[in-house]
């Protein structure tokens, strides 16, 4: 099964957002000006920010206050620097509490007041643990404390929330906050789907329909800045595609990428098969065995010193093919494997697919909109319209429910179409 | 009219592509570019665009001698669609892409600005002007490299398989914008391996086959003759091998496909 949505940040996402954010926030303390001994503590406006961009779990936000509490200890001059250590992660804790629970998401009009509150109380719990552990370390005087560091605070905090509220929404912008995420719909929906082992199976839709998405998902390529899976598992026989380390997946499944160009690495035809069997630690003399095996497969048996900018569109996509099928993976996905190349490489590239799923027992998986080239096969097939999946089953009976439904019925070959019309003229 | 004149062509220390060649296009027209992998479709059309030039001979547009001229120059009167919009794809938006060829040709400012918009608004991407040519789909991509040249405001338009990779709705969508810019003045060379969009949208087909111009007539005059539409390494359109296997006659497209079939309903009805 295979659920996406583009819903919440992943890892890579918040990460990446409060470093940033961070570091400009460190940057810009550094650099602003220190008017009677206080200044804008950009830190604190910063990762606050990031925390309303990304509003990570509470350990999370105890940790981005740790990272700019070490920070602001060795950046601070002030009196107490140590008493960052406490104070940051604390008001990071309460920001991402804050956040967490959308206490403060209030709205007057059409501007939204969550910035601005939520930085103030931040900053304002920041430097309210910080002046006070200051004042009982240091055994300052009361009244030092309660009308110079207080107000002062006050003062940073409100300072602090304005140039939050102001930044937000440009940062909002940029890195897309969690409310315009919510609203991205699934780009596949629902989607429940068994491949048997050994089909040969094509996946049709409109460009745009979810096709590749649903290809790579199959192949654990999935979002990691942005959103992911929801609910959603996918299993290549016992192997579990999402929660495994996608790095083990190759032995699993091989891809095939509609450019192939971006796919071709090395200089020659030789070199490009042995690249990823390199990868996998294999002896040399096995690697030149598997070679010459895939390379005759693949029909492109003495092409091995060609320089792959020399080999036709046609030859270039099965060399692809050839460098997948060298990792003897079960399972071959395919996006739209003849998009880029001639109607006669087409056809040699899926006389080939069709061999290697008939005579080598290889699953395949095609996404494709031009189907002539697999009329001929004894295939399955799927269609994906606007993120759901439509139908399932054998071909014509997929071409038959299209056509019926008017589900993407220009795709159907036109001998169908005059089939049925005839069918339809003799009852 | 495009005249090609005693064109021979090799490429350096390779066999002739064409030997002595003589083709006339009619620039009205959409002409269609036919043959075999490695006929030279391509180098024909980059023969007229003048990206290469010919070992002999002359091409002519309306008279005046273009295969002298610098490609930037014939940028004027020709422009040309590459198959992979990306090798032809480099300013930052939709918007500068487009104004590129006419502000290189020294167009004015209101003038390009003209050009422009009505290029974008034929080519249905008035909306994404801002967006980044990188970015698009690869149907709005090849519509933007049409935009490109449509905005220098040329006689000819080559087009070099302009539907590969693109799904049937976008593809439906590109025809139908060629068949306007024909209908609006603008010479049509496609270049294509479909023998559907062939069939259904070239009003001459030109074959290439053994350097030289094997076939030069109407896609019903090549499609006709089963024998030599075979030879030159093409494949009958699908309603044409479906007609001709329900013995309805030839059929270039599926409407007219359909249409034989509906008659041939009523005449076995009324019997």
């Amino acid at each position: 099964m295979v659920k996406d949505k583009h819903y919440k940040g992943s890892d890579l996402r918040w990460i990446t957002i409060t470093t940033l954010l961070l570091a400009i926030g460190v940057i810009l303390r550094i650099i602003s000006p220190n008017v009677g001994g206080i200044s804008l503590n950009w830190n604190i406006v910063m990762y606050s920010t990031a925390i309303l961009l990304c509003r990570p779990s509470l350990r999370q936000g105890f940790g981005i206050g740790l990272v700019s509490g070490i920070i602001a200890t060795m950046t601070s001059k002030a009196a107490l620097p140590y008493a960052n250590l406490i104070s940051d992660p604390a008001a990071a804790f309460v920001c991402a509490l804050l956040a967490g629970t959308h206490f403060l998401d209030i709205k007057i009009g059409r501007v939204r007041l969550e910035p601005v509150l939520v930085i103030f109380i931040t900053t304002f719990i920041s430097g309210g643990v910080f002046v006070t552990l200051t004042k009982v370390i240091l055994s300052l005087p009361m009244p030092l404390y309660l009308y110079a560091m207080m107000p002062a605070v006050l003062l940073v905090a409100a300072l602090g929330s304005i140039a939050g509220q102001l930044l937000y929404f440009p940062a909002a912008k940029i890195f897309n906050d969690d409310n315009t995420l919510n609203k991205k719909p699934f780009i596949l929906h629902d989607i429940n789907l068994t491949v048997p082992k050994g089909s040969f199976f094509i996946i049709t839709g409109v460009n745009g329909s979810g096709k590749t998405t649903l290809l790579l998902s199959m192949a654990g390529v999935r979002p990691s800045y942005f959103g992911g899976f929801e609910n959603s598992s996918i299993h290549i026989g016992e192997f579990d595609v999402l929660k495994e380390n996608p790095a083990l997946l190759n032995r699993k499944i091989g891809v095939v990428m509609a450019d192939y160009e971006a796919q071709l690495v090395t200089e020659t035809v030789d070199d490009e098969i042995a690249f990823s069997l390199e990868n996998t630690g294999m002896a040399p003399q096995d690697i030149i065995k598997k070679r010459n095996d895939v390379l005759k497969k693949t029909g492109l048996e003495n092409m091995g010193k060609r320089k792959v900018a020399s080999l036709s569109g046609g030859q270039k996509q099965r060399l692809v093919i050839a460098a997948v099928l060298a990792m003897d993976t079960p399972v071959l996905v395919l996006d739209e494997p003849v998009a880029a190349v001639d109607p006669e490489g087409a056809k040699e590239i899926y006389s080939l697919l069709y061999k290697l799923n008939k005579e080598y027992g290889k699953t395949i998986i095609v996404a494709e909109h031009d189907l002539k080239y697999v009329l001929d096969m004894k295939a399955q097939m799927a269609v994906i319209d606007k993120a759901y999946l439509k139908f399932a089953g054998e071909m014509d009976e997929c071409f038959k429910y299209m056509y019926e439904n008017k589900v993407y019925p220009e795709v159907i070959p036109l001998r169908w179409k005059i089939r049925w019309e005839m069918e339809k003229n003799i009852c | 009219m495009l005249n090609l004149k005693n064109i021979s062509f090799s490429y350096a220390g390779r066999e002739k592509i064409f030997d002595n060649i003589d083709l006339q296009i009619d620039t009205s027209l959409i002409t269609a570019i036919a043959g075999r992998n490695g006929t030279g479709k391509t180098t024909l059309t980059r023969l007229i665009m003048g990206l290469v030039k010919a070992k002999a001979g002359t091409v002519e547009l309306d008279g005046k001698i273009i295969s002298d001229m610098p490609s930037y120059t014939l940028a004027k009167y020709i422009g040309y669609v590459f198959q992979n919009p990306d090798h032809q794809l480099f300013a930052s938006t939709v918007y500068e892409e487009t104004a590129y060829a006419p502000s290189k040709l020294g167009m004015n400012a209101e003038q390009i600005k003209k050009n422009v918009s009505q290029a974008l608004a034929d080519t249905g991407l008035s909306t994404k002007q801002n967006f980044m040519p990188q970015t698009l789909s690869l149907g709005d991509k090849q519509r933007l490299s049409i935009a490109s040249s449509l905005a220098a405001a040329p006689k000819l338009l080559i087009l070099d398989e302009p539907t590969s990779g693109q799904d049937c709705r976008e593809r439906t969508v590109l025809l139908r914008l060629m068949r306007k810019l024909n209908k609006e003045g603008i010479g049509i060379i496609l270049v294509t391996h479909d023998m559907d969009i062939l069939a259904e949208h070239a009003d001459r087909v030109v074959v290439l086959a053994d350097k030289k111009i094997a076939f030069n007539g109407t896609p019903r005059g090549l499609f006709a003759d089963t024998e030599k539409t075979t030879a030159f390494g093409l494949e009958l359109p699908e309603a044409a091998r479906i007609s001709n296997e329900i013995g309805l006659g030839l059929c270039l497209t599926p409407r007219e496909l359909y249409k034989k079939l509906a008659e041939r309903r009523k005449s076995n009805d009324s019997k």
